[in-house]
C-alpha cells in the first residue's frame, strides 16, 4: 500500500516536471543537466514519509497537495506589488532583496548595491557565463537528500547574490520571501549567495505568508564563502496556517571564513529547517544559533550539520526551544570530523523550556568524530526557570506570570547575541516580546 | 505600619522563629542585630513573601492587611522592599527592563499612567547618582557580574526607584567599602520622611552611625530578646552577645 502511494506521488511529479521542458531548453545546458540529476534523483527518493529516519518527526507530505499542478508560470504576474502589504524587519534599510511567491521581484527589489550584483536566478539560468553556473547544486547532496533533488529539479527563480572580492558591504541587505494567496501549491525558489574572498556582509531574511490555500514552500539557499570573508545571516519564520515550508541551506566555507547562523522561529504550522555547513579550508569559524518559541499545535523541525572536513576549524552550535501549549519541537544536530580534521574545536549547546505539559520536545545530538586530536562537547538540557530569580523579579512588584515570560524572554535573548546588527536584533526581540506577550 | 505578632515559624520541622513580635511606625528606624543564624534573613524573606517557610502561629498586618495572605508582588506594591542580603543574579533581564516593569507595575497599581520612557531614563539617571552607580549599569543584566558591593547599591537604587513605605535593608552594609558605605547611608537618608519606615539588619554599630536607629533590637533563638535606643548597638559593638546570653541563661 505504501508503495502504490509513493508511485503515485512519483508519478505526479514526472508528469509535473515533463510541462517544464519548454522553460528548461532556454536554460543553460550545465545548469539543465544538473537539474535532469535532481529529476532522476527524485524520482528514486520520493517525497521522505516518517519513517525515514531523518524524517521521523516531520510529516512533510501534509503539507503537499497531489492533485495540484506544479505551475510555474508567473502566475501573479499582473499583480501591482508595490499594493502589497509587507512586513519589513527594519523599514529604514535600503538594501532590499523582494521575492514573491519565488519569484525576484525587481521592481522592489534593489538592484545596485555598491560592492554587489545582484539578478534573479532565472536570469542566472539563462545565462552562458554566471557566477552560479559552476556551482549549481555542487554541495547540496541532492543525490540522496529528496528535497533538495526536488528544488534542484524544478526551480526556476529566486536571486543570486554576489559580493565581491573585499567589499564590506555596511548596511544588512533584507531579504522578504513573501507568499501570496495568489501562489502555486508548490514552491522551490532556488538562491546563490557567493560571497568572494575578503568581502564581508550581514543579511536579514523573513518568512511571511498571506496565503490561505495550502502551499509547500520548499526553498533552497547555497552559500559560497571564499577565503577571509565574512557572513552573518538571520533568519526570522513567522508564519501563518496554511503554509509548509522546508528551507535547506547548504553552506561551503573556505579559509579563515567566518559564518553565523540565526534561525528563529515564533510560529509556524509546519517547518523543516535543513542547514548544513562543510568547511573546506582551514581556520574556518561557523556559528549556528537557534531560538524556537512555539505555542499552540505549531511544528518546527531543525536539522543542523557541521562537516568538519579540514583541520584547525571552530564551530559553535547554539539551539534553544520554548514551547507552550502543544507544540512540537525538533532538534536534530550532527557534527562529522573526518580523520583531516585534527584540532578542531566544535560545540554544540542545546537548551529548552517547556513551558506546558504537553509540548513536545525531541532532541537528538549525534557526534561522529573520525580524528583524536579535537575538542568536541555537546550538552542538552531542560532548563527549569530559576525559583530565586522569580522571587526577585516578584518582589519588586512583578507578577509572577510577567516575571516568568521576563525570564523566558531573557533565556531567549541569550540565543540573539550572534546577530551583528542591533537594529536588526532589537526588531527581533521586539517579535520575541510581542510573541510572549511582554513589554520589553 | 506594620505589626508582627507572636510569630513562629520553622523549615523542614526545624523551628526558626519562635515567637518574634515588632511593631514599627511610619517615620521610624529600626536596627536588628543578633549572632549569625538567630533569623533575621528568615524574618526579611518572610516579609517579602517567600515560599517555603510554615507558619506556624503568629500573624504580620501591614497597614491593618494581612500580609501573609498577599502575593509577594501585592506586597511589593503595597510598599513592601526587600533589600537582599544576596541580591539574584539575572542574566539577560537588564536593569533598564527590570525597572521600566517594576515601575510601571507600581504605576498601574497607583492608578497613574505609565512613566514615558524619557522620563524613566532620567529618573533612573537621577537615582543611580544618588548611590554613585555609573550609569552604564542600567544596560546591564540585573546583578550579573556586579561586584559585592555593586551588587548592594544597586538594591538601594532600586529601593529609591520605588519609594517603598517600608524599607528592609539586610546586611546592606557587608562587602561595602568605606566611601561605599557612607554613599549607601547618605542615599538611605535622602530617602527617608516621615511616612516610611526602615528595618536595618545589620551585624555593625559602624552603620549605625549614619544611619541613625530609634531603636535597636537584640535577635537571638528566633526572637528579639533586647530592645534599646541607639546605645544598645555600642554596647553591643564592646562586649558582643555572651552578655545578652547570660541574662538569658537563668530564665532558661
Ligand atoms: N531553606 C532552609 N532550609 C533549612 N534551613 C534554613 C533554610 N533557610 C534558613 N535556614 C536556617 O535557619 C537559620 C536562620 O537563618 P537566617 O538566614 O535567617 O539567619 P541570619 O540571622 O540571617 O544569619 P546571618 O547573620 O548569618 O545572615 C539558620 O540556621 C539557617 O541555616
Ligand atoms: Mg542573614
Amino acid at each position: 500500500m505504501e508503495l502504490t502511494a509513493v508511485n503515485r506521488e512519483i508519478e505526479w511529479f514526472e508528469k509535473e516536471f515533463s510541462k517544464l521542458s519548454d522553460l528548461y531548453n532556454s536554460q543553460n545546458p550545465s545548469i539543465r543537466a544538473i537539474k535532469h540529476e535532481a529529476f532522476e534523483a527524485f524520482s528514486k527518493l520520493g517525497f521522505p514519509s516518517m519513517k525515514h529516519e531523518e524524517w521521523k518527526y516531520t510529516h512533510i507530505k501534509k503539507g503537499i497537495d497531489f492533485n495540484s499542478e506544479i505551475n510555474l508560470n508567473n502566475t501573479s504576474q499582473n499583480t501591482d506589488y508595490k499594493k502589497l502589504k509587507i512586513d519589513y524587519l527594519n523599514k529604514n534599510l535600503n538594501n532590499k532583496i523582494v521575492i514573491i511567491d519565488g519569484n525576484f521581484i525587481e521592481e522592489l527589489s534593489t538592484l545596485k548595491i555598491n560592492g554587489t550584483e545582484i539578478q534573479s536566478t532565472k536570469s542566472a539560468f539563462a545565462s552562458q557565463n554566471h557566477f552560479l553556473t559552476e556551482q549549481f547544486g555542487s554541495f547540496t547532496n541532492y543525490k540522496t537528500d529528496a528535497l533538495a533533488a526536488l528544488n534542484l529539479a524544478i526551480c526556476n527563480d529566486g536571486f543570486c547574490i554576489k559580493i565581491n572580492k573585499n567589499s564590506i558591504i555596511e548596511d544588512t541587505i533584507e531579504i522578504i520571501e513573501l507568499i501570496t494567496n495568489d501562489a502555486p501549491s508548490i514552491l522551490n525558489p532556488f538562491h546563490f549567495l557567493n560571497i568572494e574572498e575578503g568581502a564581508q556582509v550581514t543579511f536579514s531574511h523573513t518568512l511571511i505568508n498571506q496565503n490561505t490555500n495550502k502551499t509547500f514552500y520548499n526553498s533552497l539557499f547555497q552559500f559560497y564563502q571564499s577565503a577571509h570573508s565574512i557572513c552573518n545571516f538571520t533568519s526570522l519564520q513567522n508564519l501563518n496556517k496554511e503554509l509548509y515550508s522546508v528551507e535547506n541551506k547548504f553552506v561551503i566555507q573556505n579559509s579563515k571564513s567566518k559564518f553565523t547562523n540565526n534561525q528563529i522561529a515564533l510560529s509556524g504550522t509546519l517547518i523543516r529547517n535543513n542547514l548544513s555547513v562543510r568547511h573546506e579550508g582551514q581556520f574556518i569559524e561557523t556559528f549556528l544559533n537557534g531560538l524556537i518559541c512555539l505555542n499552540g499545535t505549531d511544528h518546527v523541525d531543525n536539522h543542523t550539520l557541521v562537516d568538519h572536513a579540514k583541520p584547525n576549524c571552530y564551530s559553535n552550535e547554539n539551539y534553544r526551544n520554548i514551547l507552550d501549549g502543544k507544540a512540537h519541537g525538533v532538534f536534530n544536530g550532527k557534527i562529522i570530523v573526518r580523520p583531516d580534521a585534527q584540532k578542531t574545536n566544535a560545540f554544540q549547546s542545546n537548551k529548552n523550556i517547556l513551558v506546558s505539559d504537553d509540548a513536545v520536545l525531541n532532541v537528538k545530538p549525534q557526534l561522529e568524530i573520525f580524528a583524536d586530536d579535537v575538542k568536541c562537547s555537546h550538552g542538552c538540557t531542560s532548563a527549569q526557570l530559576d525559583e530565586k530569580q522569580l522571587f526577585y523579579l516578584e518582589s519588586r512588584g512583578i507578577k509572577k506570570e510577567i516575571a516568568l515570560l521576563m525570564l523566558i524572554f531573557a533565556f531567549a535573548d541569550e540565543t540573539l547575541n550572534g546577530i551583528n546588527d542591533l537594529e536588526l536584533k532589537e526588531a527581533i526581540e521586539q517579535k520575541i516580546a510581542q510573541k510572549l506577550g511582554i513589554e520589553i | 505600619m506594620l505589626k508582627i505578632n507572636n510569630l513562629h515559624v520553622s523549615i523542614d520541622n526545624k523551628k526558626i522563629l519562635n515567637g518574634f513580635s515588632l511593631e514599627v511606625n511610619a517615620g521610624e528606624v529600626h536596627a536588628i542585630m543578633g549572632p549569625n543564624g538567630t533569623g533575621k534573613s528568615t524574618l526579611a524573606n518572610i516579609l517579602a513573601g517567600k515560599e517555603g517557610y510554615e507558619i506556624e502561629e503568629g500573624s504580620i498586618t501591614f497597614f491593618g492587611n494581612d500580609l501573609l495572605e498577599m502575593p509577594p508582588h501585592e506586597r511589593a506594591l503595597a510598599g513592601v522592599f526587600l533589600a537582599f542580603q544576596y541580591p539574584i543574579e539575572i542574566p539577560g533581564v537588564s536593569n533598564a527592563n527590570f525597572l521600566k516593569a517594576a515601575v510601571n507595575e507600581k504605576r498601574k497599581y497607583e492608578g497613574l499612567e505609565l512613566m514615558p520612557a524619557n522620563d524613566l531614563l532620567k529618573m533612573m539617571r537621577e537615582k543611580m547618582a544618588l548611590v554613585e552607580m555609573k550609569s552604564d549599569f542600567i544596560s546591564r543584566s540585573v546583578n550579573e557580574g556586579f561586584s559585592g558591593g555593586e551588587k548592594k547599591k544597586n538594591e538601594i537604587f532600586q529601593m529609591a526607584m520605588l519609594e517603598p513605605k517600608l524599607c528592609i535593608m539586610d546586611e546592606t552594609d557587608s562587602g561595602l567599602d568605606i566611601d561605599a558605605l557612607r554613599v549607601v547611608s547618605n542615599g538611605v537618608n535622602l530617602l527617608k520622611n516621615e511616612n516610611n519606615a526602615f528595618v536595618v539588619i545589620t551585624h555593625y554599630q559602624r552603620l549605625l552611625d549614619y544611619i541613625i536607629p530609634d531603636f535597636v533590637h537584640v535577635m537571638y533563638g528566633g526572637k528579639i530578646v533586647k530592645s534599646g535606643d541607639k546605645t544598645l548597638a555600642y554596647e553591643l559593638e564592646e562586649k558582643g552577645y555572651d552578655w545578652i546570653k547570660a541574662e538569658l541563661e537563668p530564665a532558661i
